[in-house]
């Protein structure tokens, strides 16, 4: 348990000033108060007064006479001619500090007599802006281009649809031939023996000139045609 | 604790003893609860409805007190409760900022019949408005009252070593205050 030395001694090790100001009471008390204090407490108890608060929760502020009894006419007075005051500053306001609210807006500051009326707009060499004109053919103008872009786009898309179609079946019969060429005249006979409805070469049209027959046959033997003539049934005249 | 709490303790409950036991309780500790409450407040009225309001509130529930602390250090804590409450109202009612508190206590200093600027007891009373109200509560504790750490820590609930600090700032601070007015 600390002691009234080392209490002391530490205060002259913090502050030797204030060891040295000592602690000496400066205020003063009514006369007999601690002789009646004890009285004055007991006698509350027992008249059951409970503790006071320390300030009084009566009302500070005054309102003006009739003011609640007039208040709902007045507010309806005020909604029917369409004057419904929705200051949202003053509600703000209201919310962040009422006091402030209730001091005047009035302004405190004095202005010379009859200053407005002699205030005078200084002159300026600025000219006025003119207003800015849009010209109508620029607008039509716009116009005409945003209808190119779009036909173009649906002309591409249009193009890039059948034409691929289109090259395809260029594309088809071009090889087609190239491979037809390619055929041999058996490979082609051979072929429309399979395929085709008549049995008969003889319907097989040949494009060939008519003197190119008459070489062949007389390239041909007496013994060639007799076989030939064998094979075959009478065919008619040659 | 000393015999003559226990005693005055145990005549409060009896019925017959009790005013008289609660009356010797008040007499023998009044005047350092006063000095303690008056020099958190100022202002004597003030600090008699407090004082009173205390009394009141130890009359109330001193039939429950469970004697696991010192009477006075009990009281003690009381006392400061019903200051700081006190100060906390004040605050709240004036809606003022602290700093404008601080100023009312020290206009209230300066509007003491006795007051002299001059003297360093004036001045040490001043600095001390400056102080938050709990490094005030510490400082008065062990400065006036000299009240042990130990002692302190149970009235407050707050550990030694923070009290310790707490009251070497405050010393500091008021020193400060004096040296530069």
């Amino acid at each position: 348990m600390e002691n009234k030395i080392s209490i002391e001694q530490e205060l002259r090790e913090i502050s030797p000033l204030l060891a040295q100001i000592g602690s000496k009471n400066v205020f003063s008390v009514p006369p007999v108060f601690f002789d009646d204090l004890s009285s004055a407490i007991i006698d509350k108890i027992k008249t059951g007064q409970e503790e006071t608060f320390y300030f009084s929760r009566e009302n500070l502020y005054e309102v003006p006479q009739n003011y609640f009894a007039a208040l709902p006419d007045l507010i309806l007075q005020k909604a029917l001619a369409g004057e419904v005051v929705e200051d949202e500053v003053f509600e703000e306001m209201e919310v962040i500090s009422p006091l402030l609210n209730s001091i005047s807006k009035k302004p405190v500051f004095t202005v010379p007599e009859g200053f407005f009326e002699k205030v005078t707009l200084p002159e300026t060499n600025v000219k006025p802006a003119g207003a800015v004109v849009v010209p109508f053919t620029r607008k039509k103008f716009f116009a005409y281009a945003v209808a190119a872009v779009v036909t173009a786009i649906l002309a591409i898309g249009l193009f890039l649809i059948t034409g691929r179609d289109f090259n395809n079946d260029q594309n088809i019969t071009s090889s087609t031939r190239a491979e037809i060429e390619k055929l041999s005249e058996d490979e082609i006979v051979t072929y429309l023996k399979l395929n085709s409805p008549a049995d008969d070469v003889t319907l097989i049209h040949y494009n060939g000139k008519e003197t190119d027959i008459k070489k062949a046959v007389d390239a041909m033997s007496d013994k060639e045609i007799q076989q030939y003539l064998q094979e075959m049934e009478d065919p008619g005249e040659i | 604790m000393n015999v003559d709490d226990k005693e005055l303790l145990h005549q409060f409950k009896d019925p017959v003893q009790k005013e008289k036991a609660f009356t010797a309780i008040i007499k023998k500790y009044q005047e350092r609860l006063y000095w303690h409450i008056r020099r958190m407040v100022v202002e004597h009225e003030d600090a008699n409805d407090i004082l009173q309001n205390m009394f009141i509130k130890v009359w109330n529930s001193l039939g429950n007190f469970r004697e696991d602390s010192q009477l006075y250090t009990w009281l003690y804590r009381i006392a400061t409760n019903e200051s700081l409450t006190f100060l906390e109202q004040q605050k709240r009612r004036s809606a003022v900022s602290l700093s404008d508190v601080e100023s009312n206590l020290s206009n209230k200093i300066k509007a003491d019949e006795n007051f002299d600027a001059n003297k360093l007891e004036w001045k040490l009373q001043l600095a001390m408005q400056k102080l938050p109200e709990k490094q005030r509560v510490v400082f008065n504790l062990r400065y006036y009252d000299e009240m042990p750490y130990e002692e302190m820590s149970r009235i407050l609930d707050t550990s030694e070593g923070a009290l310790k600090a707490s009251y070497h700032h405050a010393a500091k601070k008021i020193e400060d205050f004096i040296l530069n007015h």
